[in-house]
This record gives structure tokens, C-alpha cells and sequence, in this order.
């Protein structure tokens, strides 16, 4: 038994992609995998062709549950922003253009010159105006008691049983 | 929630247990310190006694040489026989260093085997990899007692080779307590016991200090009660009687010495003496005064000396003895009682370990 | 297959009751939480699972039928123990060899490949390592046992940050590379997300919360509203804590997904911690079907 501190170890092959975890934003771990890959992708980190790093290498620098991992990536996989090759990895399926950058553009603008200058004119200052948002946006989402059951279903159905 | 991961969880049955080397071997990494150390101690007393017995047995050859066996009395005799009065006190450290011998394996081997495992809280280690704690237990045990029961021998052994001189000139004898733990099996049969009591109490207890000095009270004190009464009244048991032997001064009461100083067989010894008077009534300690001083106060004209006196006067001298062809008889009685109990402690200590939850 | 099965397991030392009628059934393949305050018994119920102690009560089975501490058992599962106990006076390298000696599986070349990328000396006396390298050479020993089942008392509790990461780091990767179940007692519940996907809560050697942990956030809600229809609401669920203010109140709630929320209120997600803090707040609490018997719960009022 050795230990080969002078001779070079191989390179490690620098990864496509680097996350990071908020342990206390309230998102789940899984998500803000998922989120960060979208983002990535959104702003050309991420390519067409490009292979995520392999769960083991996620699960070390991050030092999390392997399900959270490929809970992420099976999500990933289910909007069709990758591809999982048996054997070989998950690679990058879609390109920035799919994301509807231009789309993005236009609601931004949207939002701003409409709703935005209307909560202001009420008087709403920043934290008014956010939380305002949530709450609407939950509504949207329809977030009652009872749907919480029907939305996890529906979450697991998309996740797949093992 | 469902998992996702794919869970490889196959039906593996459990392979062959641990082979007995790889036992062995880990009895080795662990204790390989306190191995050596044996093994020094060892050695030292064995090169002692050969490095001791070299003047004796030297002084023996001449004392064979110059036909001293047979007579005794021959001037040249006496003078070897002196030599070897006045040079006992390198065998006497060799016969207590040897009692010691026991003490030491049990207080430094036996006593910190699981009390240190249970003191410092390695047992959590041991006794949860893929062997059963009594498995590990025994496996240790076993070493180690064959490791110690050989060497002691091999001790035991020497020190029968140095003592044959003195025993042959009466002045030590093989059944004298001292001689009698040492020699052939009883040092490895006092080692294993203490062996096997230091790892009890060392399981019992717990705490490596207290089995350390309850292990050396117990066979410490033992040794000593052994030595100074036990080894006796076991060779007590079912002694011979003679009236054949007429020593120079008469004794009576415990005698406890070699045959061989009452002009007895060699290698015999003696346990006790009485008279017995007119009508075979046994005289008690002050009638038995009485006689000898009369014996020794009648005159001795030509023929009549004290035992023609004693038989004149109906009276008769006693003495009950071993022959030495029964030496062989109370040392194996003797090993298999403290190899008995080593047994029990070794049995005793596996069941503790099992059951202690 | 379950990998730890309990029925009605109880432990008692001398005249204390460590554990109390644990029945468990923990499914194969997740990272196991056991959460608790200190002294409620986790370090127990674990030991009982390796063989270490044997219950006074009850029974515990582990990787199916297997009973706890048998031979078949002894070699599939692997335990480091609190404070990760290792021969102090023995080389790292001979702490390995003993390992490997006293295991029917284990893999040399994998654990001397694991302490080459923790840089720990093979020449090193264990007693010698820091305590957070003498914790990575325990785990590296275990997993490179081959187990089924890997348990961890109180891992993190001496390690600074940066030896937790690494260690739960290790442990993570052993997961993805072998998936093996885990079971890993802590006291500290913050950061539990991370790592598990199952959850028991243990206080006062009793189960107070079990299951999966997306289940147990996805069955719990806090909901807000006006102080004086707290009461009200609250009838409507299972309550777990009611927290008023002056004019607003906010209850946490079990909920079976049937009720409506009603009007006025509102209702949020619960984080773990907030919802293990929860329970071990009221001992009346519990995930289990059946109340606590009313004088044992004057004895945990007055234990509290």
C-alpha cells in the first residue's frame, strides 16, 4: 500500500456542469438540480450534445442522497431536456432555442410596463409586490389542502414507480 | 414516495465463515507486543537454567564418575555433596522464578484480553464484523494456551533436568512443593489456569486494573497456599507404611522429606513417622519423647544399637511413605484439577461473552 | 424486503426502559434517519440491530428475515460504532489487515484505493489519525466490507465541517456505486434533507414519527388564519402544534388530503426540521396509530 504523491494522477476531466444547494431556500434538493440545469441552459452553459456529470460525481461534490440525484435527471428527462444512454450517461437533448428565449423576452417586457407599474401606482413597495406575486401565483397553481395529494400523484406519475 | 434508484439488493447467501488462519492471524496483529514479550520472558528463564546447570551437572559427572551413587560415604563423596549444599541459590531463584510464571501470563496476557476490548470500547468493533464473538473468543484462547502450555513445558522440562543432581543427593527432591508446580506438567497446568482466570475476571469485570490485581491475588495466593500446605496434604493421601527404615536420628510427626535422607529408596518420600508400643497401641508425641530419649540413653555395647533396643522393648518405628513410582500418579491428579478449572473459566468466560448484551 | 423489522421491541437496563414498544418496518434501499434528542434510546434500538444488546422485549429482524446479530447477519451488515472505536495502538495498515481477516467479504484493493484518496498513511498508529481521519478509516473498513446494510451511530457528532462533508461524501458515493441501505442516528436535524429519504423520530425510547420523508412533508401543512376560528379549523384536522398570535394563529396540521381549506386561510409547506421539532414538542404527538396511555404521558410530562 502507497501513497503516490509525487507522481501526477491523471487529470480529472473538467465536468459540464457545477451545482449548487441552498439547504435552507425551502426548494427541494431535486428541483434546484433541475432549475439549475434549465438556467444553465437558458443562458448557453449548456449545449446540445453536452453530458451532465454522472450521479456518483454529483453525489460526492455535493454530498447528497443518489435518489435526489436521479430523481432530478428522470425529471429532466421528462420534460425532454435530456437524454439517458444506458450505459454511457444523460446528455443534453435540447437547445436554448427551445426554452422560447425570445418568448422570455417579451413576457419580461410585458411585466414590467403592465402589471408591475400598476402594483407600484398602488403603492406597493418591494416586499408588498413580492409577496403579492407568490400568493397569486400560488392561487394559479392551485394550491388548496386537498390538491396537495392530487399534485404529488401527479408528481409521481411523471417520476415513474419503481 | 417510490424510490428511483435501482436497488441491487441480492439474495446472497452467506459464504463459509472465517477460515481459522485468518483468525490466527488477527490473534497475531493483535496481541503481537504481548507475544513477543512472552516469548522474551520465555527465553530468558530457559537460557538461565541451561547457563545454571552447566556447573552442576559438571560437579555430577565427577560425583557419577568416582562411583558416589552407590556409596555415598566415600570421602571424595563428601565433598561433591557439600558442593552442591552450597550452591543451591541460583536453582532456588530458578524455582521461584518459575512460580512467578503463572502470575505473569495471567495478570499481563489473560486479564487485559477483553477487559481492554470492554474498557475502551473496541468490542463494538470486534463483535460486530462478520465472526461470532465466541468464535473470536475461543479462537484467542486457544492460541494463546498452546503457545503458553508449550513453553512452560519446555520449562517445566529444564527444570527437571537441573534439579535431577540435588534430587539424586537427597538435598532437593521432586515431590518438595517447590519442585512439585514446576516440574513436568504442572507449570503449564498453573499457566493455564492463570490464563484462563485473568480472562474471566478480565470479562467479568470489565476494568483492566481491577482483573489485573484480583487475577494476581487469586493465583498469587493460591501458589503460595499450595506451596506452603496444599501440595503436602495431597501427597499425604493413601501413604505406604514401613517399619524397615531406621534413620540415624529418629524423628516423629510430619517428616515431609525425601526418601533418601532416612537411608530410604531414592526418589521416595517420606510423609509421617509414630511408634507404636507393646500390644501395637500408637504412642502419642510425649510417650514417643519418652522412648527416644530412653533409646538414645541405653548404652550402646557392641550390638545392641536403637533398633535392636526398639524391638527388645516391643516397641516399633513407623513411617508412611510414597514410592517414587507414584510421583507420576499425583502430578497428573494435580494438573487435571487446574486444568479442570481452566476449563471451567474458559467455558465460563465464552458463555459471559456470548450474553452480554 | 424490510431491512430493519421491529415488533413491539423494548430494552431495559437495569430499572430504565431504553426502548419502549418500537415497532418498525423499514423498507430496503433508502438512507434511514434516526432522530431524536440524546437519551431517547436511538443508540439502543441500533445496537439492537447489529446484535450488540438483545431486547427484553419483542423482536428485530434485519435484511428480511435475518435475526439481529446472527452469523448471516454479522457479515451483511456493517456498524461504526459511536466515536468510531478502532485498535488506537495498531498501524492503519494492520487495523485493514484485521478487517479483512475477520470478514468473509472484503475488498483490499478498494479500501487501500479510499485512504490513497483520504490521504491517511498506511503506516500511521490509528491512535495517531485526527478524529475526523480515524471516523473516514472506520467507514472505509465497512464499506469495504461488501454490506447490505451499513449503520452509523452519531457519525457527524466530533467531526468539524469540513471532515461531516467528507464523510457523509463517502458514504453518498458508496450509496450510488453499490446501493446499499443506510441507517445513520443524529441529533442534529437541520441538513437530515440532504442525505435521507426516511425518517424515524425517536424520544423517549418511543417512535414518535416514521416514514418517508417526501410522504411525512407532503402529509403535513401549516395553515394560517384568524386566531378566534383557530379552535374551529383545528377540529377539522389532526392537529400537531398550535401557534397563536394577538389576531392570527397558525396550526400544523396531518392531513389526509380530504378536508377544505376553509376560506380566510391559508395553507404552506412545512420544512423537516420545523415538522421533527413539532413532534418532539408534544409526546402526545405521534405517527403511530393509538394515543399515548394518559399516566405515561404524565410521565413524560415530568421527564420534561
Amino acid at each position: 500500500m502507497t501513497i503516490d504523491k509525487e507522481v501526477c494522477e491523471p487529470e480529472a476531466p473538467v465536468p459540464s456542469m457545477v451545482f449548487r444547494l441552498e439547504p435552507r431556500s425551502g426548494v427541494p434538493t431535486y428541483l434546484q438540480l433541475v432549475h439549475q440545469v434549465e438556467h444553465a441552459l437558458r443562458l448557453g452553459y449548456l449545449i446540445h450534445g453536452d453530458q451532465l456529470p454522472r450521479v456518483k460525481d454529483v453525489v460526492a461534490s455535493l454530498s447528497i442522497n443518489p435518489n435526489t440525484v436521479l430523481k432530478a435527471y428522470r425529471d429532466l428527462e421528462q420534460k425532454g431536456l435530456t437524454i439517458g444512454r444506458p450505459g454511457q450517461g444523460t446528455f443534453i437533448e435540447a437547445s436554448p432555442e427551445t426554452v422560447g428565449l425570445e418568448q422570455l423576452t417579451s413576457l419580461r417586457r410585458s411585466l414590467a410596463s403592465g402589471w408591475l407599474k400598476q402594483a407600484a401606482a398602488a403603492g406597493l413597495d418591494e416586499q408588498g409586490t413580492i409577496a403579492l406575486f407568490m400568493a397569486a401565483l400560488r392561487d394559479f397553481r392551485d394550491r388548496p389542502v386537498e390538491s396537495r395529494s392530487a399534485r404529488r400523484e401527479a408528481r409521481q406519475r411523471r417520476v415513474g414507480a419503481a | 414516495m417510490t424510490t428511483v434508484a435501482v436497488v441491487p439488493v441480492s439474495p446472497r447467501r452467506h459464504e463459509h465463515p472465517v477460515p481459522w488462519k485468518a483468525m490466527v492471524r488477527v490473534t497475531w496483529l493483535q496481541r503481537r507486543s504481548t507475544l513477543i514479550g512472552l516469548l522474551l520472558v520465555f527465553v530468558a528463564c530457559a537460557v538461565a537454567i541451561v547457563v545454571g546447570q552447566a556447573g552442576t551437572h559438571a560437579t555430577y559427572a565427577s560425583f557419577v564418575a568416582n562411583g558416589c551413587v552407590q556409596n555415598r560415604f566415600h570421602v571424595p563423596c563428601v565433598t561433591f555433596a557439600n558442593w552442591f549444599a552450597e550452591n543451591t541459590d541460583l536453582f532456588s531463584a530458578m524455582v521461584i522464578a518459575l512460580h512467578v510464571v503463572p502470575v505473569v501470563i495471567g495478570v499481563f496476557v489473560g486479564a487485559p484480553l477483553l477487559s481492554r476490548e470492554l474498557e475502551s470500547g473496541t468490542f463494538r468493533f470486534t463483535w460486530t464484523q462478520g465472526v461470532s464473538r465466541s468464535r473470536s473468543v475461543v479462537t484467542t484462547l486457544v492460541l494463546l494456551a498452546l503457545f503458553v502450555a508449550v513453553a512452560t513445558c519446555v520449562l517445566g522440562l529444564l527444570l527437571n533436568w537441573f534439579a535431577h543432581p540435588f534430587e539424586v543427593i537427597g538435598i532437593e527432591s521432586q515431590w518438595q512443593s517447590g519442585l512439585f508446580d514446576t516440574t513436568g506438567p504442572m507449570l503449564a497446568a498453573w499457566t493455564l489456569f492463570g490464563l484462563t482466570l485473568g480472562t474471566f475476571l478480565g470479562a467479568l469485570i470489565g476494568r483492566t486494573v481491577a482483573a489485573m490485581a484480583l487475577t494476581a491475588a487469586i493465583v498469587g495466593g493460591l501458589l503460595v497456599a499450595s506451596f506452603v500446605w496444599l501440595v503436602a496434604r495431597l501427597e499425604a493421601i493413601g501413604a505406604l507404611a514401613t517399619n524397615r527404615l531406621m534413620p540415624m536420628g529418629l524423628n516423629v510427626g510430619q517428616l515431609n522429606v525425601p526418601g533418601s535422607q532416612f537411608n530410604g529408596p531414592i526418589g521416595s518420600w517420606l510423609v509421617r513417622a509414630w511408634f507404636t508400643g507393646p500390644g501395637g497401641k500408637r504412642l502419642d508425641a510425649a510417650a514417643a519423647s519418652n522412648v527416644i530419649g530412653r533409646m538414645y540413653g541405653a548404652p550402646a555395647n557392641g550390638k545392641v544399637g536403637p533398633s535392636r533396643w526398639l524391638s527388645v522393648h516391643h516397641y516399633i518405628y513407623w513411617v508412611s511413605y510414597q514410592p517414587a513410582s507414584r510421583f507420576w500418579i499425583f502430578q497428573i491428579i494435580a494438573a487435571a484439577i487446574l486444568i479442570g478449572m481452566a476449563a471451567l473459566l474458559a467455558f465460563a468466560t465464552v458463555r459471559l461473552v456470548r450474553r452480554r448484551a | 424486503m424490510n431491512v430493519v423489522e421491529t415488533s413491539g421491541l423494548a430494552k431495559r437496563y437495569r430499572r430504565t426502559w431504553a426502548l419502549r414498544d418500537c415497532n418498525l418496518s423499514v423498507p430496503a434501499g433508502r438512507i434511514v434517519a434516526l432522530v431524536g434528542p440524546n437519551g431517547a434510546g436511538k443508540t439502543t434500538l441500533l445496537h439492537c440491530a447489529v446484535g450488540l444488546c438483545t431486547a427484553t422485549n419483542g423482536n428485530i429482524t434485519v435484511l428480511g428475515d435475518l435475526g439481529a446479530g446472527s452469523l448471516e447477519a454479522l457479515e451483511r451488515v456493517a456498524f461504526v460504532a459511536q466515536d468510531a472505536p478502532l485498535h488506537k495502538y495498531l498501524s492503519v495498515r494492520s487495523m485493514v489487515a484485521v478487517a479483512r481477516n475477520l470478514n468473509p467479504r472484503f475488498d483490499q484493493a478498494q479500501a487501500e484505493e479510499r485512504l490513497r484518496g483520504l490521504e491517511i498513511p498506511p503506516d500511521r498508529k490509528v491512535g495517531k489519525l485526527s478524529g475526523g481521519q480515524q471516523a473516514q478509516l472506520a467507514l472505509t473498513l465497512a464499506l469495504a466490507r461488501d454490506p447490505d446494510l451499513l449503520v452509523l451511530d452519531e457519525p457527524l457528532a466530533r467531526l468539524d465541517p469540513l471532515a461531516r462533508h467528507d464523510f457523509m461524501a463517502l458514504v453518498m458515493a458508496g450509496v450510488a456505486a453499490s446501493g446499499f441501505s443506510v441507517i445513520f442516528s443524529s441529533h442534529v436535524v437541520s441538513e437530515l434533507e440532504r442525505f435521507a429519504d426516511y425518517l424515524i423520530v425517536l424520544a423517549n425510547g418511543r417512535v414518535q414519527m416514521v416514514g418517508d420523508i417526501d410522504d411525512l412533508l407532503t402529509s403535513h401543512a401549516v395553515l394560517s388564519g384568524p386566531a378566534e376560528e383557530s379552535d374551529l379549523v383545528g377540529e377539522q384536522f389532526t392537529v400537531v402544534q398550535t401557534r397563536k398570535a394577538t389576531r392570527h394563529a397558525e396550526i400544523l396540521v396531518r392531513t389526509t388530503g380530504e378536508s377544505r381549506l376553509p376560506s380566510g386561510w391559508e395553507s404552506d409547506d412545512v420544512s423537516l426540521e420545523e415538522l421533527v421539532l413539532a413532534y418532539l414538542r408534544d409526546p402526545s404527538a405521534s405517527m403511530l396509530p393509538g394515543p399515548l396511555a394518559t399516566n405515561e404521558l404524565e410521565v413524560n410530562e415530568v421527564a420534561r
